[in-house]
């Protein structure tokens, strides 16, 4: 099962007003999603400070795919500019990404509205 | 309308002269003697001494019928009558001969009606048949025999609902006893299509008369002539079918090699049309030039996607996408053409059919932008030869087809000149299409063989590679594991292909404590590069061993080294210290936890190697009493999935580990389950006060 992910894109404010950009991904991620994610992270415009990721659509990512996401918040904490949080995952995956220390460079919430509140 | 015609008319001038030189003296032998028979009395042998030897050779000639013929344009039945007076001039009559069409004896472009009518004295030679035969050659196109007012053949069907056979339509006919008569012929011309030249119409040869033997031999002989002049034509068709037949078996097993699909369907309208028009197969003319449209147009599509194919221009989207409209546009447009000549050929649609020539004539200008553009490239020869060939043979034909288009008007002969033959070989000819055509067919042989060889030895290079790996597979991962004292010890080893990421090594530490270091990890990725990544970690952590038996520093060590080697990759890996009195020091660079009998051993999350250039790792101690039951494993074991797409997580891991699974087991319900990357487990059992230390090894399948 290597579908490939389907990423969109959409705005939303958080409650404190700032502008959020959301990145929704679908299906499995694997290696074959690299190009299409980290593409749809880096044609961000260089305005948008606010980075919500959106996982609810995702079935399944393998090491591979959390390979990909280690790359983009490196990235990010390298511009220092940008802040990126995560929401949508299933326990399972919210562990693994907790495991692999990913909570410390992007904060995990539970849903939309938890990520809204807080950022 | 395109048509397939001169390739195979044999040029007459150039065929077996002596043959045909025998013919004329018989026949002249022949005529003489009838009209020796028509104006001396009859005389009886006077001398009786000596039979006289009958020379049966004389009237096995027959005599063709040249010279002038009554002509007149339009229809009357009455025409068919002996009575008739049809002295040149009167009432419409003129002379034509039969040597040629009436399109080309002043009556250009006539299409419809007109009748030929010729006075005959028929006389056998002595000794020979009473009875005679007629053999014509091609009428254009349906025509109707009449001898003395009555029919005695048709060809073909009249108006309305005309139809006729496409091809050489030589007929003999017999005539039974004639002797004096009139020969009349009644002919009806289709309305031309774009390419013709308006020489046509009516006799296109003069007719033969002779003994029903002498012309069946004379049929025999023509024939034969023609099967045998065809005979490189057939083998070259076969050959073609081979290749549009192995083409498509060949596609059908991989379907991604559309070359093979764009050659099959090339290939196989060759054969088509070939055998639409070049086999004297019984279709009708009009079924015959209406179906080779279509296939005429879809040879010209293969090649466009041939090409593209084979100069490699896939990728230029626009290119692909441009070819495809053009295909459509096309294929309507020989469809509707071909469908067209099912009609009875109108002033309406003679103009249509015009039209939708244009259209597609112009696309076949197509084939040599293709060829410009790819050529820029510079691809391998062997594909630049098919890619030629292919060009050549579709361009002759198409420039010859283009410039016979309107020849009625242009009359231009240019066409007739490129059809040419260049050399006869054993009476098959030759021309520029043939040859050109013969090129590709070797070119493309050439190119399969080349491809065929190249297949191989790629395959046999991945091989020699996978063999490679699994040599280095078997540095990395032990088999046989070191006794470990006050512990059994039991491992299993499921990698997900041939060569996987997942390493562990036991490493004793070298001093007097006794001490045992474990390393296990996982280098995200599979193949032969995520295995030069764990020899390279192998390799640091063993002679980080030398250095320290801290987990925290060895972690820090792999790190540094792995920093800004694993393009993009990362490495999860834990790293404990084992001590003979039972204390377990635990360090964790993003690897999944161990279990402790049926609880998680909590760590921090941390980055996996090879992220970050200087990272610091926490260590976490553990205590292990005799029985408690120790897990190390790779995420392989999480991440088993069954074919419907549930994992096997965390909580179904938590239920496993309560029930102490040595390796293997454990090993093999996440295999059962839906294996999707490498699977590790290592367990490690505290053994109380004289218990036997015992290791179990379970190595993956060979």
């Amino acid at each position: 099962m290597q579908a490939t992910t389907k990423v969109t894109q959409r705005t939303a404010t958080a409650d404190s007003g700032s502008a959020l950009t959301i990145l929704c991904f679908s299906g499995d991620i694997s290696s074959a999603s690299k190009e299409g994610i980290l593409a749809a992270y880096r044609g961000l415009d260089g305005s948008v400070t606010k980075v919500l990721l959106d996982f609810t659509g995702v079935e399944y990512i393998n090491s591979s795919g959390i390979a990909i996401f280690i790359q983009m918040l490196l990235e990010s904490s390298k511009s220092g500019s940008r802040t990126i949080a995560i929401f949508g995952l299933s326990p399972h995956f919210q562990k693994v990404f907790t495991m692999v220390g990913i909570n410390k460079y992007a904060a995990l919430y539970v849903d939309e509205n938890a990520a809204k509140s807080a950022l | 309308m395109d048509k397939w015609k001169n390739a195979q008319r044999q040029s007459p001038s150039k065929s077996l002269l002596t043959a045909e030189r025998v013919r004329w003296f018989v026949a002249i032998g022949l005529f003489t003697l009838v009209i020796a028979a028509m104006y001396t009395p009859a005389f009886a042998s006077e001398k009786a001494e000596a039979p006289t030897l009958a020379l049966n050779a004389l009237g096995k000639g027959t005599a063709t019928l040249n010279g002038p013929w009554q002509f007149h344009l339009g229809d009357d039945p009455a025409w068919a009558s002996p009575a008739l007076d049809d002295a040149t001039g009167h009432s419409g009559w003129e002379q034509l001969t039969a040597e040629k069409p009436w399109g080309a004896q002043g009556h250009p472009a006539y299409v419809g009606f007109a009748w030929y009518r010729r006075h005959l004295h028929l006389s056998p030679a002595p000794g020979a048949s009473p009875e005679f035969a007629l053999l014509n050659q091609r009428i254009e196109d349906v025509y109707e025999i009449y001898w003395n007012g009555k029919l005695i053949v048709r060809h073909g069907e009249m108006p309305p609902n005309p139809s006729f056979r496409y091809g050489e339509g030589q007929q003999t006919i017999s005539l039974g006893q004639a002797r004096d008569g009139v020969l009349a012929v009644r002919v009806w011309k289709q309305p031309l299509v774009s390419f013709d030249s308006g020489e046509q119409g009516g006799f296109t040869a003069p007719p033969e008369v002779g003994s029903p033997e002498a012309i069946a031999a004379d049929l025999a002989t023509s024939e034969y002539k023609w099967l045998h002049s065809r005979q490189y034509a057939f083998g070259e068709t076969m050959f073609t079918a081979l290749i549009a037949l192995l083409s498509l078996i060949g596609w059908l097993r991989n379907r991604d090699q559309r070359v093979l699909l764009w050659m099959a369907v090339f290939s196989g309208s060759w054969v088509t049309s070939a055998v639409l028009v070049g086999m004297r197969l019984p279709f009708s003319f009009n079924f015959a030039l209406g179906t080779l449209q279509p296939v005429l147009g879809l040879r010209d599509i293969a090649l466009w996607f041939l090409l593209i194919e084979l100069l490699q221009l896939k990728d230029n989207q626009r290119l692909v996408r441009f070819t495809w409209a053009l295909a459509i546009v096309t294929i309507v447009s020989t469809s509707l053409d071909g469908l067209l000549s099912a009609v009875t050929m109108s002033y309406a649609e003679q103009v249509a059919d015009g039209v939708l020539t244009v259209i597609f004539t112009v696309a076949e200008l197509y084939a040599p932008v293709l060829v410009i553009m790819g050529l820029r490239c510079r691809p391998d020869h062997a594909r630049v030869m098919v890619a030629t060939f292919a060009f050549l043979s579709q361009m002759i034909f198409v420039v010859r087809i283009a410039l016979s288009q309107g020849s009625r008007f242009t009359h231009w002969k240019l066409a007739d000149k490129i059809d040419l033959p260049l050399f006869t070989i054993d009476g098959n000819s030759f021309n520029l299409s043939t040859i050109f055509r013969l090129l590709l067919l070797l070119s493309v042989v050439y190119a399969v063989f080349r491809h065929a060889r190249e297949e191989f030895r790629r395959q046999h290079a991945v091989e020699q590679d996978l063999l490679g790996a699994q040599e280095l597979q078997r540095v990395l991962i032990p088999d046989a594991l070191p006794s470990l004292p006050g512990f059994s010890l039991t491992s299993a080893y499921r990698p997900a292909q041939e060569v996987g990421g997942d390493f562990f090594q036991i490493i004793p530490v070298d001093d007097s404590t006794g001490s045992t270091l474990v390393v296990l990890g996982d280098v995200s990725g599979k193949g032969l590069r995520a295995a030069m990544a764990v020899s390279l970690i192998v390799g640091a952590a063993r002679t980080l061993a030398d250095f320290t038996s801290n987990p925290a520093e060895i972690l820090a060590g792999l790190n540094r080294r792995l920093y800004g080697r694993l393009k993009g990759g990362f490495v999860t890996c834990l790293v404990l210290r084992l001590d003979p009195d039972g204390t377990c020091v635990v360090a964790n660079a993003g690897h999944p936890a161990p279990f402790l009998n049926h609880e998680e051993i909590a760590s921090p999350g941390m980055l996996p190697l090879g992220v970050t250039a200087h990272a610091v790792y926490e260590e976490t101690r553990v205590q292990l009493e005799a029985g408690d039951h120790f897990v190390l494993y790779t995420d392989g074991l999480l991440e088993a999935r069954t074919p419907a797409g549930e994992l096997f997580g965390f909580e179904r891991l938590r239920a496993l580990f309560t029930g102490h699974p040595n390796a293997e087991q454990a090993t093999e319900v996440a295999v059962n389950f839906g294996q999707q990357d490498d699977i590790t487990v290592l367990t490690l059992t505290r053994l109380a006060v004289g218990e036997e230390a015992s290791t179990q090894l379970t190595a993956p399948a060979a």
